[in-house]
């Protein structure tokens, strides 16, 4: 074969790649050396068998190393999946998306999932009331987190409007890193609040940044509007995703100097005051 | 041995690994309590790989909610075939820790604290005998390598080096070092039975 330094062995292309599968375990390439070595890999399944063999046992040595972290970060983390939508695979269809947990859920509130039947998510109306109201974007985004969250079947009419639904995800994207943000703060601070009249919600604070995970009883003729606790006065944080279940993300972005949050049960549309006593109120820690 | 052989057939190993895959593969159908479970089960070789890596707490906790939250939305993509639910999240820890740790400002704060090995104000994982003996295994398999395969093994791993750095700072040239990290993880899957 070619030329050599090596006895008896010959250095085919194959076996250089081969000899970055240490590296590669270890996390030891640059960005270019592991595009490459990976391109290597995706061509031979016998190189990646063993890349992974040796991947494995490089996570292994994080065993030696194990440390208990500190408690909160268990709390803020389960809040923040409970927000967070899931990749679907991909071979999915778009306009029916019918995930694994509605089929192994049972009936609807089964515990283990948490809610089953999701409302459709009626992108026309997200965007008028997006129209209508500058800035609810982000809501139009929290309903189809929402709705993706809750893992069981919804319905996109992705194909009759590609970019509705670019928009949408590309939105829903800015959403989930705001949101993100906020709960991997390392400063965030998590108190969950029960609602009067079942249900509850999850409130994170970070600074003057709040995210509200509702998880309240689902309302069809009316929404939940988000309150700022300001003194003896309440000022609206805006609008909860209607018609809804009940559970959604909604993103706070200053809560300035107020010393609580509250959601109340309001006529659709929202009101200038709260029409009803809030069913719920979280202080907001100085 | 010339090159790396299959060894054996893909297997599931200890119990404990496979309460962690089951959680996770339960967790990608959108089921939250097994996520926690799943978080339960890895979360302290997670925190603790991330840590030895940055060895700050604060960014370590941040990396660790970033992964874990990646692992929630990603858990579909998760395969049991090529590897333990374990596996898979401390991997991809270890990925982010060290891209951190490449990024500057990130080696300029971990600069200041080099050599510095921070007294943990959490408890290391203990009492556990599970633990412990894994503890024990792993370390025996590092005792397994020579010092050269050792040192490549702690800069890489653990100090986020690449081998074309390494290969700079120990002056070898760069086959060398290729060679001397594969060959001690080729020791250290033998050594602790690795199957994948």
């Amino acid at each position: 074969m070619t030329g050599d330094e090596t006895t008896g062995r010959h250095r085919a292309p194959r076996e250089d790649a081969d000899s970055l599968a240490g590296a590669w375990a270890l996390d030891a390439l640059d960005d270019e050396d592991r595009a490459t070595y990976e391109r290597h890999l995706a061509a031979s399944p016998a190189a990646r068998e063993d890349a992974d063999e040796l991947r494995e046992t490089a996570a292994r040595l994080g065993a030696a190393e194990a440390v208990q972290p500190p408690a909160h970060l268990r709390a803020s983390i389960l809040a923040a999946i409970a927000a967070t939508p899931q990749e679907r695979p991909a071979d999915r269809p778009l306009e029916v998306v019918q995930s694994p947990a509605a089929a192994v859920a049972g009936p609807p509130a089964a515990p283990a999932t948490g809610r089953a039947a999701e409302a459709p998510v009626d992108l026309a109306a997200e965007r008028s009331r997006r129209r209508a109201r500058p800035g609810f974007a982000l809501l139009a985004a929290a309903a189809c987190a929402v709705v993706a969250v809750g893992g069981v079947t919804y319905a996109v009419d992705a194909r009759r409007d590609a970019d509705r639904l670019q928009q949408t995800v590309a939105s829903q994207q800015a959403y989930q890193d705001q949101v993100d943000s906020v709960l991997t703060s390392a400063g965030a601070r998590v108190l969950r609040v029960d609602a009067t009249g079942g249900g509850a919600a999850t409130v994170v604070h970070a600074g003057t940044r709040a995210v509200v995970l509702a998880d309240l009883p689902a309302v069809s003729d009316r929404q939940y509007q988000l309150w700022l606790v300001e003194g003896q006065t309440l000022r609206s944080a805006g609008l909860l995703p209607a018609p809804t279940d009940g559970r959604a993300t909604f993103y706070v972005p200053d809560t300035g100097g107020a010393s609580g949050l509250g959601i109340s049960v309001e006529p659709v549309g929202g009101s200038q005051q709260p029409t009803t006593d809030p069913i719920l109120l979280a202080p907001i820690p100085a | 041995m010339s090159t790396m052989t299959t060894s054996g057939p893909r297997a599931t190993g200890a119990a404990e690994r496979s309460s962690a895959d089951e959680a996770l593969l339960s967790a990608a159908t959108g089921d939250q309590d097994a996520f926690a479970r799943f978080y339960d089960a890895t979360v302290p070789v997670v925190f603790g790989t991330v840590l030895r890596v940055l060895r700050d707490h604060a960014q370590s906790e941040e990396v660790v909610q970033e992964v874990f939250l990646e692992a929630w939305r990603t858990a579909a993509r998760f395969d049991p075939t090529r590897g333990t639910a374990r596996g898979w999240i401390v991997t991809m820890a270890h990925r982010r820790a060290v891209d951190r740790v490449r990024s500057s400002q990130a080696s300029s704060d971990r600069d200041e604290r080099a050599g510095i090995r921070e007294p943990a104000p959490y408890d290391s994982v203990s009492e556990e005998v599970e633990v412990l003996l894994e503890r024990e295994e792993v370390q025996r398999a590092l005792s397994s390598l020579t010092p050269v395969q050792r040192e490549a093994v702690d800069l890489a791993y653990y100090g986020g080096r690449t081998h074309r750095e390494i290969a700079e700072d120990l002056r070898l040239p760069l086959g060398t070092v290729k060679t001397r990290l594969r060959d001690a993880l080729i020791r250290l899957r033998d050594v602790m039975g690795v199957t994948a």
